[in-house]
């Protein structure tokens, strides 16, 4: 009763989820002994047990529930490798450092232990989840949560990942990212749908239905706003959604507007033809064009840019089929890095580092991960069918996209080595165009 | 009936020009703030379209054949070329309307890039019209990209038949 007072009160995070303990040693001292650098050039793999969860007060439903959420989590995470806890004899006597026999873990080379303790208490009871390094027996992540409901078991498993990650890897942001996609309504029509990349949170922003097709979404840097084309009987618009309610419409003096673009100061960046030449400007006050971004022959289409807003990628087709240029934004030509073949749809890693394209294969594209500083390209999708508009998340690592490999159009993770990869709950349907932001903090 | 529905629409119309003529951008209707949502102008082009092309019947018929192109290409086959000429002959029969091209793309590319690319295709068709003398004023394009294919399929067959411009009667 206090319980659900509270719930009203002070809103879900603060109270429900309260934190009872901080169980833990530092995530600085975690670090110093186990730690996957995940923007290395390779992958090494973890191997990491979920024990069988302690529920005392009989809540077997949902600590098998949470377990599983969690283990689904963990999927995407491909510096993990899920031991089956049947591989290791049973030495896990509670969920406490005390109660546990480590050396078992040790000898089968289990990196991380994973343990769940249910108690009685309010609506379903109340949770402690850990985390053990099994070298150190140190507890990495702790986590307790008072009277939890059976609607907050899957943030309760997002936050814990979110907190595993952040101590394995120093970064957590695949979990506190949202990913904007088109998906198709009524009639001929698309609209834009966000969800996170768990497939928690699936919300549908545009409602144009019949009427338009909304399509290439891209997030703003803050993740308050999705810039979009809106295609309708006689011209493009431009869209601008800022976080709720209806989008807004912009007419441009270009009936083409293509591949708009946050940089990340809020500025838009978008492809229109002008002239009859198709060239990425800047958008100025109102949405209206303003500097433009490139010169010269051919269309010029897709702008990205990096966290530090001074790269730009793009596609031309100046020199035949359509290749990958970049250049500063501050102004100066273009310079080609792709060499040969039609490479499209570019996405700058947030440090600059990195381009990840596609490059046409047989009738197929495939997603590759260019090395601006080498010069390297990297095949990171491979298999049947085609794989279009890869997208980096905000830290950097994964990479969306959409492919057909599974028949319809779906969204995919996969990483900038080419982890193998993980499909995006995104509802019925099919589901394209990803661009991947952060959530609003 | 259908008299009053015109009229209604008309009405509208005005409207939202005045509401445009009040706007200091050029950007004049959506996201202009002058209250009517884009969806609405959406609806109420699409309903004068379609009455006018009730009114036009064959011609409308006539004008509306497409014209397909050749892989990677913008390029005005002979065929193409006849086509337009005879879109040229109906379009000065009838100065009362205007012309919209539909660029298209087949599957095979990427889809921004296939949307500069239709609207290519669209301004090819677009320009050969107003080299047999129609105004600039009566042609616009839009483009579809590879978002509206009419045959979903792969394979050269789908992909030649998706490869193409179409175009609408408009007031």
């Amino acid at each position: 009763m206090t319980t659900r007072k509270q719930m009203l009160v002070n809103g879900f995070w603060s109270a429900a989820l309260a934190v009872l303990m901080c169980l833990l040693a530092s995530p600085a001292q975690a670090q110093s002994s186990l730690a996957v650098d995940i923007q290395g050039p390779g992958q090494a793999k973890m191997n990491l047990v979920m024990a069988r969860p302690f529920a005392g007060g009989g809540q077997l439903t949902p600590a098998d529930k949470l377990q599983d959420l969690i283990n689904k989590d963990l999927q995407f995470l491909p510096f993990l490798q899920l031991v089956p806890p049947s591989n290791v004899p049973g030495q896990v006597g509670g969920a406490t450092v005390d109660q546990i026999d480590f050396k078992p873990f040790s000898l089968a080379k289990v990196d991380v232990l994973v343990t769940a303790n249910w108690t009685p208490g309010g609506n379903l009871g109340n949770v402690e989840l850990r985390a053990f390094e099994v070298y150190s027996q140190k507890v990495l992540v702790g986590k307790g949560y008072d009277s939890v409901t059976d609607a907050q078991l899957p943030d309760i498993a997002d936050k814990f990942c979110m907190e595993l990650m952040q101590a394995l890897t120093g970064q957590g942001g695949f979990f506190n990212s949202q990913i904007a996609f088109v998906k198709p309504s009524s009639g001929k029509g698309t609209d834009i749908w966000t969800v996170r990349p768990t497939g928690r949170g699936l919300t549908r922003v545009t409602s144009y239905n019949e009427l338009g097709m909304a399509v290439s979404p891209s997030w703003s840097f803050d993740g308050r706003r999705i810039v979009f084309t809106l295609i309708g009987s006689r011209a493009h618009y431009l869209g601008v959604w800022s976080g709720g309610g209806k989008p807004q419409v912009y007419t441009l003096p270009s009936t083409n507007v293509v591949s708009p673009h946050f940089l990340p100061d809020g500025q838009v960046a978008v492809s229109l033809t002008m002239q009859g030449k198709a060239d990425i400007y800047l958008l100025g006050a109102g949405f209206q064009p303003g500097r433009p971004l490139t010169s010269g022959g051919g269309i010029k289409v897709s702008p990205s840019f990096d966290a530090s807003g001074h790269t730009m990628a793009y596609v031309s087709d100046q020199t035949g089929s359509p290749n990958i240029y970049v250049t500063s934004v501050g102004g100066g030509g273009g310079r080609r890095v792709t060499t040969s073949g039609y490479n499209t749809n570019p996405s700058v890693s947030p440090d600059g580092k990195l381009v990840a394209f596609t490059k046409q294969l047989g009738s197929a594209q495939k997603v590759f991960v260019l090395d601006l500083g080498t010069g390297q390209e990297t095949q990171v999708t491979s298999g049947g069918g085609s794989d279009e508009n890869p997208s980096f998340s905000p830290d950097g690592y994964f990479i969306a996209f959409s492919s057909t490999r599974s028949g319809g159009k779906k969204i995919f993770v996969t990483t900038r080595h080419g982890a193998t990869p993980v499909m995006i709950p995104t509802g019925d349907g099919s589901a394209s165009m990803p661009s991947w932001g952060p959530l609003p903090q | 009936m259908m008299r009053s529905k015109m009229m209604t629409l008309a009405l509208l119309v005005l409207m939202l020009s005045l509401a445009g003529f009040g706007c200091a951008k050029k950007a004049g209707g959506p996201g202009d703030g002058s209250g009517t949502s884009w969806e609405e102008q959406e609806r109420a082009r699409l309903e004068q379209e379609r009455a006018l092309r009730e009114k036009l019947g064959a011609a409308s018929a006539e004008l509306s054949q497409m014209v397909n192109f050749a892989l990677d290409s913008s390029n005005l086959t002979a065929e193409a070329r006849q086509n337009l000429t005879r879109k040229a002959e109906i379009l000065r029969q009838y100065p009362q309307i205007k012309l919209i091209v539909e660029g298209n793309c087949d599957q095979r590319g990427t889809a921004e890039y296939n949307l500069a690319l239709g609207e290519r295709r669209a301004q090819a068709a677009a320009q050969y019209l107003s080299n047999l003398g129609i105004g600039a004023d009566r042609l616009s394009t839009v483009s579809y990209g590879k978002e509206r294919p009419l045959d979903p399929g792969t394979g050269e067959a789908a992909w030649a038949k998706n490869r193409r411009d179409e175009f609408r009667a408009t007031y």
